[in-house]
């Protein structure tokens, strides 16, 4: 099985490990799963995300490259800035969901661990003109550090990190280190991700442990982002997803004939979605799951596609892929859970969303 | 590695029993607890019902998974933990005092020796 560079740490602080993706990870450190999501709400947190693909292009053609895989408008990413955005094959099938950065002189894209290989083998036969492609995964650690004092943590160890705006990135010297900071993240709340040279881990877990900012497992990671409405490759995106019903027609925003869906994009039958993404709020004891079916009076009318049980909102809640006509806030629902039905109601997306400092 | 106290007796599906007078109180290990992770719900739906060894008498639902319970003797289930309700991470955090989940007016004790003691169950674990 892979090892993150940070895997030692986590078996010494007794995480439960498990196989993600190929990836020996931890879901949650003895603190357990809830206090985990309730230290990155109240303050801090944060998570190994080393296992997450890192991926540079370089070369002269790059930017007509990004331009030829990426549905984004590219006049509109600075350098410094990121994009999240969508990798579509040339059959339209959604090969990942990834964040794009610019820098001066190349791309990194950052993508899901479990689409590594495949995104990988699919922009390597893309390859047009001085285009060099390079995944820097296993020479690298990446962290996610989230929570509403994190800022004001990392700030304690340069003032550069307050000028790191939202979706922009820098790199900072810590400690006579180069450390790549983008102000990103999957939890809803504020804060960072970090990228850095293998060698520096050492000194990054010890900085963790002095800011008092504790490790938290993906188990908590996934309650966040369920919290916040944000899409897991797998879950609420496949290759067979519609980008209209899953609420993402958004990132289609390339203009350009260069992009290798163009036809697509700009075709009006992906306006034809009859499905969207609805947040449910389960007002009975238990947790749906992927997969239990979604009931309006006695008809069928979608999935659940991930559920958890949300110590913020106190209650158990769902994200699922429903019939369009149903999706209206405040409909009374049924969820086949096992052998019973929950009742739920449909709310907002996202059910949480953080107080702006 | 995981408390097992001396004093109870175990099933091979992670319940612990001890038994006072014709009153068995039942829970599950601590081994059980910390595999599932932290439990949001306990939903028991046998109260008075007679049960035979064995049989389901509940859920429990972490995070991150559910399991069945099943009552590890025969008899009627007389009370419920009703602090379960609102604290149901009792079971995380003191499985065998204060996470206790059902309590049996127990038939036959002669059924304990279908269960395991300490010793026999930590080699299962």
């Amino acid at each position: 099985m892979l090892k993150t560079i940070f895997h030692q740490n986590h078996v010494d602080n007794s995480a439960k490990m498990v196989d993600f993706a190929g990836w020996d990870m931890p879901i949650n450190y003895p603190t357990g799963i809830i206090k985990e999501a309730n230290f990155v709400r109240q303050d801090s947190g944060f998570f190994d995300v080393s296992h997450m693909g890192r991926v540079e292009i370089f070369g002269k053609d790059r930017e007509s490259f990004i331009e030829k895989i990426l549905p984004i408008n590219l006049e509109s990413l600075d350098i410094g800035s990121a994009k999240y955005t969508l990798l579509i094959d040339e059959n339209q099938k959604i090969l990942d969901d990834l964040i794009v950065y610019k820098y001066s002189d190349h791309f990194l894209l950052i993508i899901n661990a479990s689409n590594t290989k495949k995104d990988l083998d699919w922009i390597n036969s893309q390859i047009t003109g001085d285009t060099k492609i390079k995944n820097v995964t296993s020479e690298t650690g990446m962290l996610a550090i989230q929570g509403p004092n994190v800022l004001e943590k990392l700030q304690t160890l340069s003032s550069s990190f307050n000028e790191v705006g939202r979706y922009k990135f820098k790199n900072i010297s810590i400690e006579d280190n180069m450390i790549f900071v983008a102000r990103t993240g999957y939890t809803g709340e504020d804060g960072v991700e970090i990228i850095f040279d293998n060698n520096c881990s050492k000194i990054i877990w010890e900085i963790m442990k002095k800011l008092e900012i504790p490790p938290c497992g993906l188990g908590a990671r996934d309650l966040l982002r369920i919290e916040a409405g944000l899409h897991l490759y797998g879950h609420e995106i496949n290759e067979y997803s519609n980008p209209v019903d899953i609420g993402l027609k958004r990132l289609l925003e390339t203009k350009s004939q260069n992009y290798i869906n163009h036809e697509y994009i700009n075709d009006s039958d992906i306006e034809n979605g009859n499905f969207s993404i609805a947040a449910f709020l389960v007002l009975d004891r238990g947790i749906p799951r992927e997969e239990n079916e979604v009931f309006y009076e006695n008809n069928v009318i979608g999935k659940i596609t991930s559920g958890t049980h949300s110590p913020t909102l106190k209650s158990s809640i769902a994200i699922g892929l429903i019939k369009r006509d149903f999706n209206i806030v405040n409909n009374k629902v049924r969820i086949k859970v096992r052998d019973k039905f929950l009742e739920a109601e449909i709310r907002k997306l996202p059910m949480y969303r953080r107080r702006r400092k | 590695m995981s408390e097992i106290p001396k004093s109870l007796k175990y099933s091979k599906d992670h319940e612990w029993i001890n038994i006072e007078g014709n009153i068995a109180t039942i829970g599950i290990t601590q081994h059980a607890a910390e595999s599932l992770g932290d439990i949001v719900y306990v939903d028991i739906n046998s109260i008075d019902k007679e049960l035979k060894q064995f049989d389901k008498f509940g859920e429990i639902e972490s995070v991150k998974a559910v399991s069945d319970l099943y009552v590890p003797i025969s008899g009627k289930v007389v009370e419920t933990n009703q602090n379960l309700e609102s604290n149901p991470e009792f079971v995380n955090d003191d499985c065998y005092d204060k996470g206790w989940i059902i309590k049996v007016q127990v038939n036959d004790s002669e059924e304990l020796s279908n269960l395991l003691d300490a010793t026999e169950y930590e080699k299962i674990i």
